[in-house]
């Protein structure tokens, strides 16, 4: 075996895969050089399409809540003790919809997909009589933000006077360090860590841990630094290899990599996984959104409107959808299908109506907190 | 009707008799590790303490990235010199560098001083450098003519002075051509050990 991870850790992790592909490909241990990562395309602008009502909604109700998953992720230092308490129903009802809500609201954080930002820097003055009292660079921050109300990064003002006496706007990583060291986020580093380090992300992505390492990502990065999509690209495409995509489902992740396999025409692994966890409204939904992101109007064109989840609809998308796919996924898609209308269609659908119904009733529930 | 006044309040109430606000910076930080914060404050307080404001920081110290970093709240340095507070020279110098204000005439000044004690610094080691070569110079024309004195005795006397006057034209060339090579060396040597801003 060419891994190199323990034997108890083999096995923890043979544990923790949630699909049998995976737990193959763990079990083989060769690197499938057959595999082709996914390309971006340039011509579509991805933010403004990402950030629609519609599309944001439908990311909502693909990931869905998971609680047992969140609670089993937390990083805890200290366990802490377990709170029994004897309640009534209302009272029950009300804690689950405050949780729901809280996860909800998390959920909505989901790092958007957007392109990598541009350098700017310009020249302001030239001075070069200043030249020889400047011996380092001078990295200037105007920290009047503090002072007023509210104040995006992008507008905080970042100048460097050169050691020959040049006064410029600053470069995007002086810009970032700057920012750093006057407005300090917590959990971010000003020099990067070796945690982002090829060697050590690909340790931690070994033993599954693919939400814990995102997290860290967009607490380091902002969504538009190149260093962010390029860990995110390659963490996205480590489970596209190995189509682990219910790691993240219940994450605040999961949004943003739907969109991102939609968006490099790869959905068709996830959609897969959909249909054999008997996920079909999902699968609408998301068929749905695909067809929007690469219809021609682009982010002009509306979201189709949902029509009813049933057996009929559900049939003419997964053809219009079919009509895309050649050879051997045809027949493998064609063969899910079958089977699940052999299953029962309709009591399938109505199982996963129930589900979002349940999510939307605790959402909608009035309590205090939340 | 008596006016509002109490928003000018603050600006009458003074510690002392005499007193004025002053934005200077207090130097923070440890022995050997400077770290100046930029402060509104009373002329007569201790450079440190009692401080009415702070408006920034200044790092002279160059970081990780070779960079002296400064932060400045210009919204509340505004407000202070539309109310007429005095600003120290180092303030108003650094603040010219930034930018914000003209640059002072003082750092003009300080850039002069700096290159006129470069170019002393230069001619300096240049007339060391040259001492130094002439010493050898006339150390190995010592050396030859002790030679040529020797053989003088035993043979005829052109033959053996010839080589040494060829090779006391051929030393003055090299000298022109090392000169700046030995010059830029010590140059730079000498200008990481300086103390001062060369």
């Amino acid at each position: 075996m060419s891994c190199n991870l323990s034997k108890a850790a083999f096995l923890q992790t043979f544990r923790k895969l949630s699909c049998v592909h995976s737990q193959l490909l763990l079990l083989r241990g060769v690197h499938v050089s057959q595999f082709k990562p996914p390309v971006v395309p340039t011509d579509i602008d991805p933010f403004p399409l990402f950030m629609e009502e519609g599309v944001q909604t439908i990311l909502n109700d693909i990931t869905g809540i998971d609680l047992k998953k969140t609670a089993l992720l937390q990083p805890k230092k200290l366990p802490l003790k377990p709170v029994l308490r004897a309640v009534p129903d209302k009272e029950l009802k009300r804690l689950q919809a405050d949780s729901f809500k809280k996860e909800r609201s998390k959920i909505e954080q989901r790092p958007p997909f957007m392109r990598a930002r541009k350098e700017i820097s310009r020249e302001l003055a030239r001075n070069p009589e200043i030249a020889p009292v400047m011996t380092n660079n001078l990295l200037f921050i105007d920290t009047s933000a503090f002072t007023r109300s509210e104040r995006a990064n992008k507008d905080k003002v970042v100048v460097v006077r050169d050691t020959e006496g040049t006064l410029r706007t600053a470069t995007q990583e002086e810009r970032d360090r700057a920012i750093q060291i006057a407005f300090p986020v917590r959990g971010r580093t000003i020099f990067p860590s070796s945690f982002f380090k090829p060697e050590n992300l690909h340790n931690a992505l070994q033993r599954c841990r693919y939400s814990y390492v995102l997290d860290k990502v967009c607490v380091q990065y902002d969504p538009d630094h190149p260093e962010f999509l390029r860990i995110t690209k390659e963490i996205y495409d480590y489970i596209l290899e190995r189509m682990e995509f219910d790691a993240l489902r219940g994450t605040r992740h999961f949004g943003s990599m739907a969109f991102y396999l939609s968006l490099c025409h790869r959905e068709y692994e996830l959609v897969l996984d959909m249909l054999e966890r008997k996920l079909i409204v999902d699968v609408m939904d998301y068929i749905r959104l695909h067809r929007k992101i690469h219809s021609q109007e682009g982010s002009k064109g509306s979201l189709s409107k949902p029509l009813g989840y049933d057996k009929k609809n559900f049939e003419k998308l997964m053809g219009l959808y079919m009509k895309r796919i050649t050879g051997n996924r045809k027949k493998q898609a064609e063969k899910m299908v079958e089977s699940l209308l052999e299953a029962g269609l309709p009591e399938i659908i109505k199982e996963n109506l129930s589900q979002r119904e349940l999510i939307d009733s605790y959402l909608k529930l009035e309590t205090n907190v939340y | 009707m008596i006016p509002d006044l109490k928003k000018f309040a603050y600006r009458k109430m003074k510690p002392y008799p005499g007193a004025k606000l002053v934005v200077r910076m207090a130097r923070y930080g440890c022995t050997n590790r400077p770290f100046y914060q930029i402060v509104v404050t009373w002329n007569r307080y201790p450079r440190d303490r009692k401080i009415k404001e702070q408006l920034g920081f200044y790092d002279r110290l160059p970081n990780l990235t070779g960079e002296q970093v400064l932060g400045l709240n210009l919204d509340r340095i505004r407000h202070h010199f539309k109310h007429g507070t005095e600003f120290t020279r180092p303030v108003l110098q650094l603040l010219g560098i930034v930018g914000y204000f003209p640059i002072h005439p003082y750092t003009l000044v300080e850039a002069k001083r700096i290159t006129r004690r470069r170019e002393e610094l230069e001619q300096k080691l240049k007339e060391k450098y040259l001492e130094e070569k002439e010493e050898e110079t006339d150390k190995i024309v010592q050396d030859e003519s002790d030679q040529s004195g020797e053989e003088v005795k035993s043979e005829s006397v052109d033959i053996d002075h010839s080589p040494s006057t060829d090779n006391q034209t051929k030393t003055v060339k090299s000298d022109v051509t090392n000169l700046e090579e030995a010059l830029s060396e010590s140059i730079t040597i000498a200008k990481k050990a300086s103390v001062l801003k060369i």
